[in-house]
């Protein structure tokens, strides 16, 4: 009986070894993919430039900016987005049903007065309760609503603006000053088939922001954000990219993305009532784009930033990851359908084929080889070799494609201040797999459970204030 | 050899390559932060340079440091630089640049292995116009691999006034499923400046849906009045691509006798045209289909409602009777609502004024 035991746990290992070695294929892979796509493109035009080449034919853009409870912020956070470099840009706030004085302090800051705007009720939201547009800056229309969270925000941001396409920002993000001119780049170059672009969101924790701007670019000081610093050079500079390069861009992060109005509104906007309203929105784009038959794009591009708060406190952390775990899963459920399905293309078989395995089967796989692999080492069950190439599959692979994204970072983007910086970064790779990953792991764990439960909780989200950095 | 064992040995490796690779970056960070000191230095002396040329009493200005002006980075200081300057101050430089040859050396640069550096130097050249600048740019425009270079060169060559050949232009445009923003800005200069050969490709019998939604609406940019026969008859097309493409033509040439055909695609089976149809009537203020757009208040896309609404909201008078006919309307939801929005943030924007 011991035995079969014994010889059973041991193929369970194999299989996790072997499931986390097709991972990691995938990864090297999306690493290779991301240096072709970011050699190809070359380095960034400065915005100078830009702006000569783009300012007479840009397409308006209406900056929607969701906000609950913002007040302490929101001032400095309208404040900069007003003054983003964009020659044809409205910034509309919708403020969703906050309890605290957000709207007083944005009558009084912005000199509000109520005004009526002729808009369209075709994605679904929570009533408007009044639309207000401020006296000394003309670009700047505040929409009060019923609360309903930040997907129902959106839409009844989509529905009131009224320019070809739209940017999502979260109120506590800062953007810079040439983030806008950057992403409408592929809408220029390929206005009828570009209809969503996504672009780099950065930890700013330790990074020197005042009124808004960033003034100088700095590492975390704390080990947690420093983590996750390197965590987002991984998803954005490596994953993102790759998928950009073969049209399968499964996620815009809700943080920063440019859409296309009308095919935002085809698909009904965003979904209510799902906690991973952004993945959920490009996968319905997807869908809708295959279905149709329409020829299409969907880009992330490396350069644009915007800067956002890292949690760091592990519980604060504990909760983003569930609640991200989550709103995965109930995208793949909600879309099933795709996955692996050769009739949605690349996005069905490679795209979803990618969550199936790394998102939905990943945490599992991992839980399983945290579990039974020290067992079976501590029974002497497990051959030297077998061990190391679990260890190999839980880190040694991970370090490997963490240094690799920072070394693309370095070899195309340079945004890492200074060479000590890069150094410090480097170590982080390495640390980062000694114990954070499996932790997030277990975090997803968590997740899997909640949706199983189908908990609807946010969770809190516990921020400093970039004021504090 | 086990696979298990290669399995960990592969990690292994990988893992020193990367930290290899890593720390060689690190070392040329170290390298390149002392070469951004230079190049800022560089970037100094160009810009001091420029402003030596350019306010020399005499005139007669002579470079003597001929290796400064091969860099790399004098076309882009030259278009930061040229940016602060205007009027006869610009043509001035640009004439003392010319007589020091500093445009030969730009126009060595657009073979240089960096893009950006291209891409600075083909802005920069449109600023020398004249033969060997026309050919230096015609020549990258034909060895590019880089769509994004080939676009740019073919501005330059609009602003130089050495107008890029109109199928070139088009198999661009085919190239790039449609072409960028930046090409269609080209091929409205062409309608305005070589409407003949732009015409005779309309004509061909080959051309693809997408060319010739291009090529209608660039004719709006033609200021030619002849064109309006072709940008009507084009109304009657079965694509509705090409009938929203001849509106917007018709909308941009603004001829006073192109109201009745615009008017008629109020009706059109495809909203899109109709939108466009309306808004090519608010463009150039024909208030003489107040009625008609008033009916289209309640048409079933939001955008023709829309469009509408906005159309009646600059009518003045006319158009606010109308809006305040169809928000009093009983039994037409649709146009009650959409109207009464309309007043409210017409009412509204007057309050704010």
């Amino acid at each position: 009986m011991m035995d079969t035991v014994l010889l059973a746990a041991k193929y369970t290992g194999l299989m996790v070894i072997f499931i986390g070695v097709f991972q990691y294929s995938i990864y090297f892979l999306h690493l290779v993919l991301a240096g072709l796509q970011m050699a190809r493109s070359g380095r960034a035009a400065r915005t100078e430039a830009l702006w000569r080449r783009y300012s007479e034919t840009v397409p308006p853009i209406a900056v929607l900016v969701p906000a609950y409870n913002e007040e302490m912020t929101i001032v400095e956070s309208l404040s900069s987005l007003m003054a983003i470099q964009y020659p044809n840009h409205e910034v509309i706030l919708i403020n969703d049903g906050s309890s605290d004085g957000t709207l007083e302090v944005l009558k009084r800051e912005f000199d509000l007065a109520e005004t009526s705007r002729l808009y369209s009720p075709q994605a679904p939201h929570q009533p408007i309760r009044a639309i207000y547009r401020s006296r000394h800056q003309k670009r700047l229309i505040v929409i009060d609503k019923v609360n309903g969270g930040k997907a129902d925000a959106l839409n009844a941001g989509i529905n009131v603006s009224r320019a070809p396409l739209f940017c999502c920002v979260d109120a506590d993000s800062v953007l810079e000053p040439d983030a806008l001119l950057r992403t409408v780049k592929p809408f220029m170059e390929d206005p009828e088939r570009t209809i969503a672009v996504g672009g780099t969101v950065r930890i700013a924790n330790g990074s020197v922001i005042r009124k808004g701007q960033v003034l100088e670019v700095r590492l975390p000081r704390k080990l947690l954000p420093l983590l996750q610093t390197v965590e987002y050079l991984r998803a954005f500079l490596m994953t993102r990219i790759a998928w950009s390069r073969l049209n399968t861009v499964l996620i815009i992060s809700g943080a920063f993305g440019l859409f296309r109005r009308d095919a935002v509104l085809d698909v009904g906007g965003y979904t209510l009532g799902t906690v991973g309203e952004d993945m959920e929105l490009v996968v319905k784009l997807h869908r809708n784009m295959i279905e149709n038959k329409r020829d299409y794009r969907i880009r992330f591009i490396p350069e644009p930033v915007c800067w956002t708060e890292a949690p760091e406190t592990l519980s604060v952390l504990r909760n983003q990851r569930t609640r991200w775990q989550r709103g995965t899963l109930e995208t793949f459920d909600r879309h099933s359908v795709m996955a692996l399905n050769p009739r949605y293309g690349l996005v069905g078989v490679l795209g979803f084929g990618n969550v199936l395995i790394t998102d939905v089967i990943g945490p599992i796989v991992d839980a399983i080889g945290l579990v039974l692999f020290p067992v079976l080492a501590l029974t002497g069950s497990i051959s030297y070799d077998f061990f190391l190439a679990y260890i190999a599959v839980m880190s040694g692979f991970g370090m490997a494609i963490s240094v690799g994204s920072l070394a693309l970072e370095e070899a195309q983007l340079r945004r890492v201040p200074k060479a000590s910086d890069l150094a410090l970064l480097t170590v982080m790779c390495v640390v980062e797999n000694l114990g954070y990953r499996q932790l997030n792991s277990l975090w997803r764990i968590r997740g899997w459970v909640q949706y199983l439960r189908k908990s609807e909780s946010w969770g809190v989200m516990t921020r400093t204030g970039f004021t504090s950095s | 050899m086990n696979y298990l064992v290669i399995i960990w040995q592969v990690a292994f490796v990988l893992i020193v390559l990367s930290l290899v690779w890593m720390a060689t970056l690190v070392l040329l960070r170290i390298v390149r932060t002392q070469k951004k000191v230079y190049f800022s230095h560089l970037r100094q002396k160009i810009t001091e340079a420029m402003a030596a040329i350019l306010w020399d009493e005499t005139g007669q200005a002579v470079i003597e440091d001929r290796s400064l002006w091969k860099s790399q980075m004098v076309p882009e200081v030259f278009l930061d630089f040229v940016a602060l300057v205007r009027g006869e101050e610009r043509d001035r430089l640009v004439r003392r640049l010319e007589r020091n040859r500093v445009d030969d050396d730009m126009r060595r640069l657009l073979r240089h292995p960096r893009k950006f550096v291209r891409f600075a130097a083909l802005e920069a050249l449109a600023y020398f116009p004249g033969l060997p600048t026309a050919k230096s740019v015609d020549s990258l425009i034909e060895r590019s691999l880089s769509p994004e270079l080939r676009v740019a060169g073919m501005r330059t060559l609009v602003e130089i006034k050495s107008y890029p050949a109109v199928p070139d232009v088009m198999a661009e445009i085919t190239k790039l499923n449609g072409g960028s923003r930046s090409l269609h800005a080209v091929l409205s200069k062409l309608a305005l400046h070589r409407l003949r050969d732009v015409l005779a490709y309309l004509d061909r019998p080959d051309i693809t849906d997408i060319e010739r939604a291009a090529l209608l609406r660039a004719l709006g940019s033609s200021a030619d009045y002849a064109v309006m026969d072709r940008l009507t008859y084009a109304l009657e097309h079965g694509s509705a691509m090409i009938r929203a493409a001849a509106l917007e033509g018709l909308a941009r040439l603004e001829h006073p006798e192109a109201a009745p055909p615009i008017a008629r695609c109020l009706k059109d089976n495809d909203w899109s045209v109709r939108a466009g149809a309306v808004r090519a009537l608010r463009e150039m203020s024909f208030d003489g289909y107040a009625d008609d757009i008033a009916a289209l208040l309640s048409d079933p896309a939001w955008m023709v409602q829309f469009e509408a609404a906005q159309a009646l909201s600059q009518m003045g008078a006319t158009g606010r009777n109308l809006l305040e006919v169809s928000a009093r309307a009983i039994g037409n939801e649709t146009a009650s609502r959409t109207a009464s929005l309309a007043l409210a943030e017409l009412s509204a924007a007057e309050a704010l004024q």
